[in-house]
């Protein structure tokens, strides 16, 4: 018996060793980011071009600098998708042609929830890979995108990008992703049920509602006039909370401030009691909004899309899965201005963005930079980057996306935004009247994400949502404290 | 009623389903499997015909009961734009291997488990019992990095079906399920072979795995069924497009795709083991088992 | 002597052998894997990677948690519901298969059809089904019987016994397969002798079927629990836990720390925390069972 237990204790040890022995060595491999010195001799050629951002500076980069460097891109088109293929072998040409030392490896991973975290601790993510600006405080939290401060101080981009979403990639000073598209949310109208509900002018163009008092009654109406619902109202998976800002906002809540350099979460205001108040309206008061109340963006897709529901929170960037899945028509959407609240017209940013992964070598990082450069990301328009707009809007028009409202600027300065507008006005495939208010903004204040552990308020206004819309006696000011004081507890003080 | 006669016997003999009350007894039993199978087989098959709907038409409440049309088109386009037949192959091989690796592994730890039970082998089936109260989705993180870096060997098998394999042959269910079901064979058997001068390999092939072919059968049917749906590790292990497996092919393509059609593209994708399962399935039939015993 | 211990250590040897491949294959899929984790819990990380050894810190934290005593009730409701919902279906169904001369094959195959559609199928069938609507397929079904309409999943008391039954129709097939290879070895000729002694069939069932199978019937009863303690997939496909974390589970609730907040530590904590609980309740078990003196169909 006794040696029994010896051996048993024997194999457990040996085996905890193997494993402490396995874990150090995958941590190891694991090393990110090789110091900047290394990279020393491309330095001065990549100085210079920062310095002077010449039309051709690529071609002299490609005469200085010819080691070879492989480099992966995510988001790599599909085979069935074949128009975009053919879009990125043209791409893959014409690097090949400018830049003959550069590899490009595709790569078909797509940013996803489940995935990016084994492949982003075991070092297996692309070389430039795609994120949304909700994700990328975790990720520059834990380490898993590149820092690429110096190679953007020398490509000379720090200063022409949009400033607030590059906050959002920002961490003391070092920057870790550059901004690729940014959008603020809008209200989406399905133009196809405001007709039949007769809520349109003579032109065909919805009757926006413009405070939030009027888009409950609008819902009304729609409900009255065609049986549809409404208003989607976002619930689940933190988007109840994420949307729910716009509204708050609106409202004049402010979720937490710093005092003496401590977080204090404030959202058990009067003026928070008032916006939820709206929430548990919309369903108890005007019963407006959609049955079902555990819902996300993708149920918006497929009600907004299926001409089940007539308006919704939406951005410029879910146009394309909006239609794409649902076979909508383009010229039935719509997307407008927020509503204004009794405080504040306010609209939350959000967009997506290009990272890198930490382990890659300065040369990936540029070599990056330049396919990015002939997918037409850059500040000046060359002949490439316009070449890849040109096929990027083509793109668009071939698989009946809106092509004609514009994202937010990314570029401050250069002359890629006006050449971007120009390519897109040639393009126009819809009735521009359905996206002006949209797209002028007027009166709108975009506001960035709150800047202490986002997605754990998401959660918590989550729970509130939910709770005031399935229980017609929540109480909201009970609700609103707790949650108040437990987020203060489990985060606001963690984070000190 | 002919068929009765062919009937084994059961909690209901031949001579029981003469008599009124076993022939009602029968038939009641008949219903509940009949209203169960109803239950279980016509919603899905309702979904599944809805795929010929338009999105619209699709996410309809009140839903529609048939589709407005079939357009047989729509199939027809599916099927070629995905190019079914490549993914197919690489999901069978996958397959195979993983029920490879989950009968002969999983089996021939059962086997040692239950018949041979060599000196410290208790610790093994207690570490694997252990393992199983383990929450297995949070090791899927540290699973992966080992798969990049395979421990101590340090080789990278990222775009090969050997962690999937490997996956299969750490099976802790079949490996209780195989022990539990070779705990039935009589030691005799196994005792008589041993001094028949047979090896334990042999003894394993020769007798055990022929004895427990039902049991198998259902390994098999639940590995297939797994390995031909299983997503997430295959879409981290597989980066190469032509090894990806059914699934990842469809899951990769689904956002240019609309919802008919996602839909469609997994009906396609879930035909082979449909039709493996009827294969399997025909020998989970007792006799294998009593006829060695028998002799 | 020394003859007899050669011999042993040759016999084990083989044994060792056999049992190899099944040793390399847990070690690198659950061994090491959960063991690093379980190491991960006791520090604080970045991303995936330990920086600092800090005890139990992230343990407190996670009990403090507002959540967790949410998490914690529901987990143990999951798993009761599960007990009385989907334990019997599979063995019931399994016996009377077993039964049957007519369309035996298709039954089966309709049993486990579940099993094999995909997630998304399921999902717009839940969609449908559900829907609190007057309109859902459910609701349309009361209104016929005159009967108020429900919230089904919106209704906080509803929703884990309805995540449990959609559980015990996506899964009894296979249990129910297990449950007929293992009744397949049931020597006929003791039914034969049963029947000539008069024997009905309830009598026949308690007196034969039922000790044959009890060995499956024990692992499968340890594998549910099990099973169900760890769930997370159902809740985060149909509720995303809500309402008002209604179905949050422990495990659904580790997961969103590691892959929505990349809080490795905390969700290993979480992790560890329902295994503790789980192994309090095998040793439980076996307990029981030891007394009772049933092996339970493992170890």
């Amino acid at each position: 018996m006794k040696s029994k237990r010896l051996t048993a204790a024997l194999l457990t040890a040996l085996f905890m060793i193997y494993s402490f022995t396995a874990c150090s060595q995958t941590s190891a491999g694991n090393t990110p980011a090789p110091s900047p010195a290394v990279a020393a001799p491309t330095d001065s050629a990549a100085a210079d071009s920062g310095a002077a951002p010449a039309v051709d500076a690529p071609a002299n980069d490609a005469s200085a600098n010819d080691a070879p460097v492989e480099i992966s891109i995510a988001n790599w088109p599909q085979s069935i998708d074949a128009e975009r293929v053919k879009m990125f072998e043209g791409y893959v040409a014409t690097m090949k042609e400018r830049y003959p030392n550069i590899t490009i490896v595709p790569n078909e991973y797509a940013y996803t929830v489940d995935s990016f975290l084994p492949k982003a601790a075991s070092g297996q993510l692309p070389t430039l890979y795609s994120t949304f600006f909700t994700e990328t405080d975790k990720i520059i939290g834990a380490g898993y995108a590149a820092d690429i401060t110096d190679v953007l101080t020398e490509l000379g981009y720090v200063q022409k990008l949009n400033p607030d979403m590059l906050a959002l990639l920002q961490r003391d000073g070092r920057t870790y992703g550059v901004p690729n598209g940014g959008y603020n949310v809008g209200m989406a109208y399905n133009v196809s049920i405001f007709k039949e509900a007769g809520l349109v002018d003579a032109n065909g163009i919805p009757l926006y509602p413009q405070t939030y008092e009027e888009l409950a009654e609008t819902a009304k109406t729609i409900k009255e006039k065609t049986g549809k619902t409404g208003l989607f109202w976002y619930t689940k998976n933190n988007q109840g909370g994420w949307m729910f800002m716009n509204l708050a906002w609106s409202y004049g809540v402010e979720f937490m401030k710093q005092e003496n350099g401590k977080w204090i979460s404030t959202f058990d205001s009067e003026e928070a009691v008032s916006a939820m108040q709206y929430v548990k309206d919309l369903k108890w008061k005007h019963n407006v909004i959609q049955d079902n109340l555990l819902v996300d963006g993708d149920d918006m897709f497929n009600m907004f899309g299926t001409n089940q529901v007539a308006m919704a929170y939406s951005t410029l960037d879910w146009n394309d899965p909006l239609i794409t899945q649902t076979g909508m028509n383009r010229n039935d959407l719509s997307l407008s201005r927020v509503p204004a609240g009794p405080v504040d017209r306010v609209s939350l940013m959000g967009g997506n963005c290009y990272m890198f992964n930490p382990s890659s070598t300065k040369e990936q990082i540029e070599a990056a930079f330049k396919w990015l450069e002939v997918t037409g990301f850059s500040p000046e328009a060359t002949e490439l980057t316009q070449k890849g707009l040109e096929e990027k809007y083509e793109n668009m028009l071939a698989k009946n996306l809106p092509v004609g409202p514009m994202p937010l600027r990314i570029w401050q300065s250069g002359d890629i935004a006006e050449v971007e507008e120009e390519i897109v006005n040639a393009r126009i495939n819809v009735d521009m009247n359905l996206w002006n208010e949209f797209c002028d903004g007027e009166g709108v204040t975009i506001h960035p994400e709150v800047p202490m552990n986002a997605q754990e308020l998401y959660k918590a206004i989550d729970n509130i949502v939910q709770a005031v819309l399935t229980d017609e006696n929540a109480d909201i000011r009970v609700l609103l404290s707790e949650a108040n004081a437990t987020f203060q507890k489990d985060y606001l003080d963690n984070a000190q | 009623m002919k068929r009765f006669r062919d009937k084994r016997t059961g909690i209901l003999s031949f001579m029981d389903l003469k008599s009124h009350k076993g022939i009602a007894v029968y038939w009641l039993m008949f219903a509940i499997l009949a209203l169960m199978a109803l239950i279980c087989f016509l919603p899905p098959l309702w979904v599944i015909i809805s795929s010929f709907k338009s999105p619209e038409e699709l996410m309809k409440v009140p839903a529609s009961l048939l589709p407005e049309k079939f357009d047989f088109n729509k199939v027809i386009d599916t099927w070629n734009k995905l190019g079914y037949l490549r993914y197919y192959w690489n999901t069978a091989v996958l397959a195979a291997g993983s029920v490879f690796f989950a009968v002969m592994v999983n089996g021939l730890a059962g086997y040692v488990l239950s018949c041979l039970k060599p000196k410290g082998s208790h610790l093994v089936l207690s570490l694997i019992i252990w393992t199983m109260l383990m929450p297995n989705t949070l090791s899927m993180v540290p699973l992966f990095k080992n798969m990049v870096d395979l421990p101590l060997i340090h080789i990278s098998l990222i775009n090969t079906f050997w962690p999937m394999w490997i996956c299969a042959g750490a099976g802790a269910f079949n490996t209780l399920l195989f022990k539990n079901s070779f705990d039935s064979i009589p030691e005799s058997l196994i005792e008589a072979a041993k001094l028949d001068g047979c090896s334990n390999l042999r003894i394993f092939t020769r007798i055990v795995l022929p004895l427990s072919i039902p049991i198998i059968m259902v390994v098999c049917i639940f590995t297939v069924n797994g390995a031909w749906g299983d997503f997430l590790l295959p879409y981290l292990v597989l980066t190469e497009p032509d090894k990806f497996t059914v699934m990842v092919h469809v899951f990769t393509a689904k956002t240019v795709m609309a919802l008919d059609v996602q839909l469609l593209s997994l009906v396609f994708a879930i035909m082979p083991p449909i039709v493996l399962f009827f294969v399997f399935q025909r020998y989970i039939i007792a006799g294998a088992t009593m006829g060695g015993v028998k002799e | 002597m020394n003859r007899k211990i050669a011999a042993a250590l040759k016999r084990d040897l083989t044994s060792w052998i056999l049992l190899g491949p099944a040793v390399v294959c847990f070690a690198v899929v659950l061994w090491q894997p959960l063991i690093s984790g379980l190491t991960l819990s006791f520090f604080e990380t970045k991303g995936y990677d330990a920086v600092r050894f800090v005890g139990f810190k992230n343990y407190e934290s996670i009990v403090s948690n507002s959540e967790f005593a949410a998490a914690l009730k529901n987990t143990f409701s999951y798993t009761s519901w599960s007990l009385v919902i989907g334990y019997f279906v599979p063995l019931i169904t399994a016996i009377i298969l077993n039964e049957m001369v007519h369309l035996k094959a298709f039954f089966k195959f309709a049993c486990y059809f579940p099993t094999i559609i995909p997630s998304m199928a399921t999902a717009l069938l839940w969609y449908f089904m559900f829907n609190p609507g007057k309109n859902g397929v459910l609701n349309s079904l009361l209104g016929f019987a005159g009967l108020p309409a429900s919230q089904w999943l919106q209704n906080q008391k509803l929703v884990i016994p309805l995540i449990v039954l959609t559980m015990t129709w996506r899964s009894f097939g296979g249990t129910m397969l297990i449950y007929l290879a293992s009744l397949q070895s049931i020597n006929q000729d003791i039914y034969e002798a049963a029947s000539i002694d008069g024997a009905g069939f309830l009598a026949k069932i308690r007196n034969i079927t039922l000790p044959h199978i009890a060995g499956t019937a024990g692992l499968m009863l340890i594998m549910q629990i099990i099973g169900v303690f760890q769930i997370f997939q159902e809740p985060m496909a149909m509720t995303g836990g809500g309402p008002n974390n209604a179905s949050l589970s422990i495990m659904l609730s580790s997961y969103y720390y590691a892959f929505r907040y990349f809080d490795a530590g905390k969700s290993m904590a979480a992790g560890a925390i329902a295994f503790a609980i789980l192994a309090i309740l095998t040793i439980a078990y076996r307990l029981a069972s030891a007394r009772i003196g049933r092996g339970g169909g493992i170890a």
